[in-house]
């Protein structure tokens, strides 16, 4: 056996010693649910923030953060599957370090806007918040379209490919203790319902037969493109 | 026992720069080129700093995401941008009792902005519990960047 085999054999137990005195296991990921105040993430215990619910594959719960965000560099805010990212109007958020959205999750990153205006597209909350859809797409980039809506903007990578435009697959967001109900243009039911910052919601797929709509979203130069399907049941 | 430890160091300043590696990469370039993502992948947008290099992008994908079991291969997929250039991508997963460590190939684009892809057979991990694999990027310049994801092992 050459030399640099026998080290890296000896190192393989001397390291599982260490290991197992510095890092103990069940230190992996955090409960992120209702955030309220200024929160810094750091990449202690661990490099991934996932939101909420602890773990990558939550199920469809929501969740808040009402104050200033810190992502430092090294720490992954990863959103989970299935789930809702509030982040409320009128605060920071400063990315030193990553966000990550599942692609087809997009659309379920929604904003406060402005309370006195809760315009098309707007849902309007069990607290009176308005909240607007704030889905990303490759022409409307997030300072124009945040601009629009008087929203603070949260940069989000180009989330043109998963987009669906044209709402060939349209479903929408809808409290998960109520039945599905028709929705417009003015009356958006796809965002959670929330009660004490915390909501949980289901999704409803329109029926074939049933007229559609697409909800659509100014940028600074009045352009208005497709965001987010609007479909009734 | 001290022979071990003093072997740890000798291999961390010999070999690597890192703690501790244990190799079990999918090791074949075009192994990896080859692979077609699985119903079990999931495709996560990136949004990271803007301005600093070198910088993950667009899109991570994780091939299996959910439902990850004893002896998967599990493939990463990222795309990395630096004007200087990027000299290597490399992932590190945390198990139950190990760490353990592969490098990215470049599979599109090239070292200024592309997409690097690689993998390794799961191993040392339990049911129903989240692990964190890291990706960094090493630029030619010396800077580096991590970017992770938390993925969930299958019931059983």
């Amino acid at each position: 056996m050459e030399t640099k085999q026998i080290i890296k054999t000896l190192s393989f137990f001397g390291i599982l010693f260490f290991a197992v005195l510095i890092n103990p296991a069940e230190s992996y990921g955090r409960t992120w649910v209702d955030a309220q105040g200024n929160v810094t993430l750091t990449n202690s215990p661990d490099s991934v923030v996932v939101v909420p619910a602890g773990t990558a594959t939550a199920e469809k719960h929501s969740t808040i953060y009402n104050g200033n965000l810190t992502i430092n560099a090294g720490v992954t805010l990863q959103l989970s599957q299935y789930s809702v990212f509030h982040f409320c109007s009128g605060y920071s958020i400063t990315v030193n370090g990553y966000i990550t959205v599942p692609a087809h999750d997009n659309r379920r990153i929604v904003k406060q806007c402005l309370p006195t205006s809760c315009g098309a597209g707007a849902y309007v909350d069990s607290y009176g918040r308005c909240w607007r859809a704030a889905s990303i797409g490759a022409n409307n980039n997030c300072t124009n379209v945040c601009t629009a809506a008087g929203a603070t903007c949260v940069e989000f990578a180009d989330a043109s490919y998963n987009d669906d435009s044209n709402c060939s697959i349209c479903k929408y967001f809808h409290p998960d203790w109520l039945a599905c109900k028709t929705l417009g243009p003015n009356n958006p039911s796809y965002l959670p319902y929330f009660y004490n910052y915390l909501g949980s919601y289901k999704e409803c797929t329109r029926r074939n037969d049933a007229p559609q709509y697409i909800a659509t979203c100014g940028n600074t130069a009045n352009q208005y493109t497709a965001r987010l399907c609007v479909c009734s049941k | 026992m001290l022979v071990s430890l003093l072997a740890t160091g000798a291999y961390y300043f010999l070999e690597t720069g890192f703690i501790y590696q244990v190799f079990y990469p999918i090791k074949h370039k075009a192994t990896i080129e080859d692979h077609v993502f699985s119903d079990r992948a999931v495709v996560f947008s990136v949004s990271g700093p803007a301005g600093t290099f070198p910088v993950f992008e667009k899109e991570l994908v994780v091939d299996p995401f959910t439902e990850v079991k004893t002896g998967d291969k599990q493939y990463f997929s990222v795309w990395v941008k630096d004007d200087e250039g990027i000299e290597k991508v490399s992932a590190k997963t945390k198990t139950d009792s190990e760490v353990f460590q592969f490098d990215l190939y470049l599979v599109e684009g090239d070292n200024k902005e592309g997409r690097w892809l690689g993998g390794w057979e799961v191993k040392d991990i339990s049911p129903q519990k989240d692990y964190i694999t890291d990706l960094t990027a090493y630029s030619k310049t010396g800077e580096i960047t991590t970017v992770g994801n938390s993925w969930k092992s299958a019931e059983r």
